[in-house]
């Protein structure tokens, strides 16, 4: 070849115009404008499975572990810096980038395009796309307070600085956004070409059971209202759940794992990877211990000598304590995000504020039993004679407010509820950063520094609307 | 290949964690199992012999050439080359090992790097002497260039037979492919003229078409450059002074472009991984299921080519025959449409933008000094001298923009560009203070961390020099190469890290209590009274000092920036040449020679050799520290023989 082409000119010219002529031609250009690694496109199924998965991460991530530190149901140990100080309060705009965006991204701009792409065709998995995009943004306005809502999400259409909304007005958008989820969900089967199955983990495309999940966050977001409107919020959060229409915990929605690398309950894979990080804080312990709680072998892991403890909160360092049991932190293990114990919760206090005592005490009970129950398989009558048979003479909101802090181990609601009651009563960690607990995330630096239309606030002890 | 850095198989996290009377050398159990001290990081004995990793490159490369002359005036030629390469990457975890990606279940990954490119240069030239007093050169030229990259990647988990490193012993098997593809092409040309023998004219423009921007938008751009040269002792003649040899000074100006990076026209969708860095977090297939997400990356039809519009100005001298030789640059780059992944609100769903945003100035000086102040037949003393300094000034970002995070690094500290500040910038967290500077102190003795980031310092050097002597003694050569640097800060999170552990020299001082200077928060309430704003006089145990004030358990990011000095000797070597005159052999001459390199660190910095990089190679962002490996030291030994 190259002997060829020294000897005859002519062929290298030839040759030389043969590339020229390929290179001008359009082809060789356009033909690599478009990634082969990735598709323009997502199916519905794959869009809600990661709707799905990005609520699971957001529920069962750092998020959670920070509010279970707040609220001293879990103590960071010295055993992770990061831990440490998140105890000592020690929270940027930088701390919570990451919920933030799986959040905004994984589920909210999902949801969005599942929204627009898919939903008029397919009105069940608009609807549990929209239920599950308001748990999501109800979740961050609980912590951040303002947050974009109408324009969340909307990258895709040119909204790079979406307008933050008022959290009264965030709230009442995740009301009505819940009601166009279950006018979507009570279209009958046949309006739908496709409907949700195996990509639905939490409720493999059961509308009615999304329904009710549904309600419940109607009354929980009703409910959020109680220092803003108390007496509407009671009847509001009541009426919800009214039509909720739950008799026992079987309609739950529940977090979904699988035992696989990528696919492990959260508590289980953070203690694997952070092992000691966090424990079970002293007093939240000692208090189940000496309520003689059955909860306790499924609640907690057995410490270095077989028995349970905590590490108290102002003490880091030490170690051998609880961690979470086998109820929250198992590879595959489920856990609560929707529950029909939280509404039974919800409908004492709304029941109470409302001058109802007996329904208050009643639904108390419930709740409890309800917890007892699912939790260790059966009821146990000591502890039930002792924190689940109030009357409407006995029944208080702190009584409330203290059993749903040990029922709904684990969830966000506790630190939004103890936020909004002050029960149970906590003090600040002396080692703290900060002169007192803080009220709310700080709004991401992101946000700060890129919108323009962000309201920023900084002071970890301003609390959000709601709160005051 | 030992892992550097923030890496739990890496050697440093592992070995600084582990207190020195406990003997790191017994790493097995005796079913080969790791012992090691610390929990989570690896036992360094233990993860440099047990978890190998192995690259296997082959590599082609070649081209044919054409040349064709019409006349002594008209020419052309062509060339077509091919440059090709596989990388076969394995790194192995052993079971037991906390460098896999679950921990201690064992892992196999096996990367298969794929490398072409294709190349092709055709060229007309021209050139013709016109009379002594004129030169002419001409060329025409046009160019392709094809870059082919692929990574097909193999990943076994949860090994069953420990020690037994096949994919077939796995119990989850993933596999993924990566392909990026960008064709440019190009025509250009250049025109050189040169007068009387002392001015010389260079133009050149380059129109180049690339891939990387969307089919119906521009893809072609234009590029010129200028370049005069003056020898202005060549007109002196006889005249010229004596001790002056030779001048001449240049200016030129310079427009070149950056096409985009490939595949950034659009908006793709991918599958998520949602982690927050403490877990392995979520992904899919999740439970048989596969998940599709919007990326978290805005596509962006609209791009333009990045320009580097470049002034340099620089004189060169050479005095005392060839004694002194000393060249001089000034230059001013200045970037625009600078593309970049831009952050943007994470609420919009995207964490980024691919732009053309923002301008960035880049000044400074070169300075080259050879100096040959001894010359004679039995010896010779050379001394080279390089000197710079670069200053790199962010001007604009995009619309409303001030600050703008260049590059996720670590979790503590981060890399900005500030609009008037240099690129790169440190950006973390920094502690509360009053308006008058003092630190805000809580009713605990502990200054109070700001929940505001912000700006920490500047990992750019002052400037760098160089200075190499050399000596030649009859058949012997000694030489050394000595390097400087001025300024600069380096985040150092392994001095943070280890006042946490109370390892660092500072920590010594332990048996006593501390008081952080500074003034009491406001809202303060000691034993019932308001003590806003008095000087802190509340003692903190020397624990809780070097934890949560010097250290990362607490304390703000701005405390582990260190601004750098250093002298170094970079290499030394001693050469003996040995003549070889013998009609026996073919054999012209043999050398000896002996090297040693990075022989010599004299720092100011509190850690092991600042020149480290966390963020690697391939990162445009630097001066991070966090149990970096050090660098290397080396003994060469060589003899090359001569025919």
């Amino acid at each position: 070849m190259k002997k060829n082409l020294i000897m005859r000119p002519a062929a290298l010219v030839l040759a030389s115009a043969l590339v020229l002529a390929n290179v001008g031609c359009d082809d060789f250009l356009k033909d690599e404008v478009v990634s082969p690694n990735d598709p323009e496109s997502a199916t519905i199924d794959q869009l809600l499975a990661n709707i799905e998965v990005a609520t699971f991460a957001t529920f069962n991530g750092q998020l959670a572990r920070q509010s279970e530190i707040m609220i001293q149901r879990i103590a960071g140990t010295s055993a992770g810096s990061q831990s440490l100080e998140i105890a000592n309060y020690v929270i940027t705009d930088q701390t919570n980038s990451n919920e933030w965006e799986v959040i905004f991204n994984g589920v909210v701009a999902n949801a969005n395009i599942l929204i627009e792409r898919y939903g008029a065709e397919n009105p069940h998995y608009a609807g549990v796309a929209k239920v599950l995009k308001a748990l999501s943004l109800g979740a961050a306005t609980d912590i951040w307070g303002d947050i974009p809502f109408a324009e969340a999400g909307r990258g895709l259409d040119g909204i790079l600085e979406p307008v933050f909304e008022p959290q009264q007005q965030v709230i009442a958008g995740i009301q009505s956004l819940l009601d166009e989820a279950i006018a979507d969900l009570s279209r009958p089967a046949e309006d739908n070409k496709f409907t949700p199955g195996t990509d639905d983990y939490i409720f493999q495309g059961d509308a009615a059971r999304w329904i009710k999940t549904a309600y419940i966050l109607k009354a929980r977001y009703a409910n959020r209202l109680s220092q803003r409107d108390p007496a509407g919020s009671a009847a509001s959060a009541l009426g919800f759940l009214q039509q909720a229409g739950l008799t026992d915990g079987s309609d739950d929605a529940l977090m979904i794992f699988f035992n696989a690398g990528n696919s492990l309950n959260q508590w289980f894979a953070y203690e694997n990877d952070r092992g000691g990080y966090l424990r079970a804080n002293e007093a939240f312990v000692d208090d189940m211990i000496a309520n003689a709680d059955p909860r306790i072998p499924m609640f907690l892991a057995l410490d270095d000598n077989g028995g349970y403890s905590g590490t108290p909160f102002d003490d880091p360092d030490v170690t051998g304590t609880s961690y979470l049991g086998s109820h929250f932190a198992t590879a595959d293990g489920s856990l609560p995000l929707v529950t029909f114990v939280e509404a039974k919760f919800i409908e004492a206090e709304a029941a109470l504020r409302s001058g109802d005592a007996g329904t208050a005490a009643t639904a108390h009970n419930d709740a409890v039993k309800a917890s007892i129950l699912e939790v260790t398989g059966a009821s146990d009558p000591a502890y039930e004679g002792a924190f689940a048979s109030e009357t409407a003479g006995t029944i208080t909101l702190e009584k409330i407010m203290q059993q749903k802090y040990v029922a709904l181990f684990t969830q966000l609601e506790g630190y939004s509820d103890w936020r909004r009651t002050g029960f149970p009563a906590l003090v600040p960690n002396p080692n703290g950063t900060s002169t007192g607990i803080p009220l709310r995330l700080p709004t991401p630096q992101q946000e700060r520094l890129y919108n323009s239309n962000a309201v920023v606030v900084t002071d970890l002890l301003a609390p959000v609307w709601w709160d005051q | 290949m030992a892992q550097n850095g923030s890496n739990l198989a890496g050697i440093m996290l592992g070995l600084l964690r582990t207190p020195i009377t406990y003997d790191l050398r017994d790493y097995l159990y005796d079913q080969g199992y790791q012992q090691s001290y610390c929990f989570i990081y690896d036992n360094p004995y233990y993860t440099a012999k047990e978890n190998p990793f192995t690259s296997l490159v082959n590599r082609v490369y070649g081209n044919v050439f054409a040349q064709y002359k019409f006349n002594d005036t008209w020419s052309t030629s062509y060339r077509l080359g091919v440059d090709n390469y596989t990388d076969e990457r394995r790194q192995i975890f052993a079971v037991s090992s906390w460098g896999d990606d679950i921990g201690t279940v064992g892992q196999i990954n096996e990367n298969v790097l794929t490398s072409t490119q294709i190349y092709g240069d055709w060229l007309l030239n021209f050139n013709k002497p016109i009379n002594d007093n004129l030169e002419l050169r001409a060329t025409l030229g046009h160019n392709f260039f094809v870059k082919k990259f692929d990574d097909s990647f193999l990943r076994g988990r949860q090994l069953t037979v420990p020690n037994f490193y096949n994919l077939a012993n796995a119990t989850d098997l993933y596999a993924s492919h990566f392909t990026e593809n960008q064709n440019t092409a190009a025509w250009f040309g250049e025109v050189n003229v040169g007068l009387y023998q002392q001015l010389f004219l260079t133009f050149t423009g380059r129109n180049e078409w690339s891939s990387t921007y969307e089919i119906d938008a521009t893809n072609n751009f234009f590029y010129p450059s200028a370049q005069a040269a003056w020898v202005f002792t060549q007109p002196w003649g006889e005249g010229k002074p004596e001790w002056l040899d030779f001048g001449k000074v240049r200016y030129s100006y310079a427009v070149a472009g950056i096409p985009p990076a490939p595949y950034n026209t659009r908006t793709y969708f991918n599958t998520p991984t949602y982690t927050d860095g403490f877990t392995n977090g979520l992904t899919f297939p999740y439970g048989g299921q596969n998940g599709s997400s919007i990326s978290e990356i805005r596509g962006n039809p609209d791009l333009k080519p990045e320009r580097v519009i470049g002034n340099e100005f620089g004189v060169n001298l050479v005095f005392l025959k060839g004694m002194i030789d000393l060249d001089v640059t000034y230059y001013q780059q200045k970037s625009v449409d600078i593309l970049l992944f831009r952050p943007v609100a994470g609420s919009s769903g995207f964490t980024s933008s691919y732009e053309n945003s923002g301008e960035m100035m880049n000044k400074g000086w070169e300075v080259f000094l050879n100096f040959k102040p001894i010359r004679n037949e039995q010896f010779a003393w050379t001394l080279t001298a390089n000197w710079s300094r670069n200053q790199s000034e962010v001007l604009k970002l995009a619309e409303g923009v001030d600050e703008l995070d260049l590059e996720a690094a670590f979790a503590s500290i981060q890399s900005f560009a500030i609009i008037g500040q240099p690129y790169g910038a440190f950006y973390g967290s920094q502690w509360s203070r009053n308006d008058e500077g003092q630190l805000l102190i809580g009713a605990n003795g502990l200054p109070l961390v700001s929940s505001q980031t912000g700006y920490l310092g500047n990992p750019q050097p002052d400037w760098l020099a160089g200075l190499r002597n050399t000596f030649d003694y009859k058949n012997w050569q000694l030489t050394f190469l000595l390097d400087f640097r001025k300024g600069g800060s380096i985040w150092n999170g392994t001095w943070a890290r280890l006042n946490q552990y109370g390892i660092t020299s500072e920590t010594d001082d332990r048996e006593r209590t501390y008081i952080v200077e500074g003034v009491y928060a406001p809202n303060t309430i000691i034993g019932g009274v308001d003590v806003s704003g008095q000087p802190n006089v509340t003692e903190i145990d020397a624990r809780t000092y070097f934890r949560s004030v010097k250290g990362d358990a607490g304390g703000a990011t701005e405390n582990a920036i260190e601004e750098v000095n250093w002298v170094r000797l970079r290499d030394l070597s001693l050469s003996y040449h040995w003549p070889i005159k013998s009609a026996m052999t073919k054999l012209q001459y043999i050398d000896f020679r002996f090297t040693g390199r990075n022989l010599w660190l004299s720092t100011n910095y509190r850690g092991v050799d600042p020149e480290t990089s966390l963020t690697g190679a391939g990162s445009n962002v630097g001066g991070f520290d966090y149990f970096n490996n050090p660098g290397t030291r080396s003994y060469l030994f060589g003899v090359s023989f001569g025919l």
